[in-house]
């Protein structure tokens, strides 16, 4: 082989064994960056009350002048902050006219035992008692979500999550004859919670 | 064999070893340290049930295999005036530590979960809580020792579910 072909050949080589290495040499140099974990999650407007389908009052057979107080706690476990309105849909007798109903809100230490006790309630300062009036007057005027009581926890504007807030229903029977007898028929009181 | 030849074999193989050597050697080598996971549990209260603390459970921001596991404690309290069955559920915001975080859960002795941390969408066993009653849960987390990988710099959130409903015993 004369020295031409020698070179020529040593040349093929080197170069065809610079090219793997070359190959390697660019892949070694590659880089990347990547945005991974993306996701989208929607908010949740939850709330719910500790009456485990239990009626918060349900007396019979009271006399003028006696007030029993009934309490439940409300819970807002949504993620978005709500706004909080309490109304009734049903309706109510003729005679809720002569029921006086007042709605306290505030906070309560330990654990009611009853669970509708009212033991240990402290009303909030600000606002303590949005209600003060007849049963027959809020089942007419608190009817849904328009013209439902807003009540906040404390001196808040909404609620947030794990905000909660317990409610003491007071009620009595007045002391004046058309009140003998007198029947508000089965009612229920309805919590809703939209997100502001 | 002339010398010539011989020579010339020899560089070549020298050769070939000499770029077999420089397209192995000059990668990238994998860095030093390895980022740990980092798991979050939260629980929020229900109408039901009370929970303390409220929020943040367990914060586990140096997940491994093999490191220690770390532990917190969900007190979950009856708010009603009736026994309540009680199971929790996992909420993973991302997924992304579904097969390498372990739970274990327990309370009073008895195990309510122990396994992977997708098992917990399915939800533990259930406890029943008497009225104004409470039952601290035991919550240990952990990475599989045997996760080799799949889980550097990985984080999830996950929201414990309270699930509750009455037994109709006596209130």
């Amino acid at each position: 082989m004369n020295t031409t072909r020698k070179v020529l050949l040593s040349l093929l080589v080197v170069g065809a064994l610079g090219t793997i290495v070359g190959l390697g040499a660019f892949s070694a140099f590659s880089s990347t960056t990547t945005n991974s974990g993306n996701s989208f999650t929607a908010g949740s407007v939850v709330i719910g009350d500790n009456d485990s389908n239990l009626a918060l009052y349900s007396l019979t057979n009271q006399k003028p002048g006696v007030t029993t107080d009934r309490c439940i706690k409300v819970t807002y476990s949504g993620s978005l902050d709500s706004t909080v309105k309490l109304y009734t849909t049903t309706p109510v007798n003729a005679s809720a006219q002569y029921i006086n109903l007042t709605i306290q809100k505030g906070t309560q230490s330990g654990t009611p035992s009853p669970w509708n006790d009212c033991t240990g309630f402290t009303a909030d300062t600000s606002g303590g008692t949005p209600y003060t009036g007849t049963l027959s007057n809020f089942a007419s005027t608190s009817t849904d979500w328009n013209n439902g009581l807003a009540v906040n926890p404390g001196a808040a504007t909404q609620w947030a999550q794990n905000d909660a807030l317990v409610y003491k229903f007071s009620t009595s029977v007045q002391d004046t004859p058309p009140a003998q007898n007198a029947s508000s028929g089965a009612h229920t009181f309805t919590w809703e919670a939209q997100n502001q | 064999m002339s010398s010539i030849t011989i020579t010339k074999v020899a560089g070549l193989v020298l050769g070939a070893v000499a770029c077999g050597f420089l397209l192995v050697t000059p990668r990238i080598s994998r860095p030093a340290g390895v980022l740990d996971a980092s798991l979050t549990l939260t629980a929020t209260p229900t109408g039901e049930l009370g929970v303390a603390p409220i929020g943040t459970v367990l914060v586990a921001r140096h997940l491994s295999p093999g490191a220690e596991p770390v532990r917190g404690t969900l007190v979950v309290s009856n708010q009603t005036g009736v026994p309540l069955a009680v199971r929790l559920r996992g909420r993973p915001a991302t997924g992304d530590l579904d097969d390498a975080a372990r739970l274990r859960i327990t309370t009073a002795g008895r195990t309510l979960f122990d396994g992977h941390l997708a098992a917990l969408r399915s939800g533990t066993r259930m406890i029943t809580i008497r009225p104004g009653g409470r039952a601290p849960l035991r919550i240990v987390a952990t990475l599989r020792p045997q996760t080799r990988s799949g889980f550097e710099g990985r984080t999830d959130e996950v929201a414990l579910e309270l699930l509750s409903a009455s037994t109709g015993g006596p209130a």
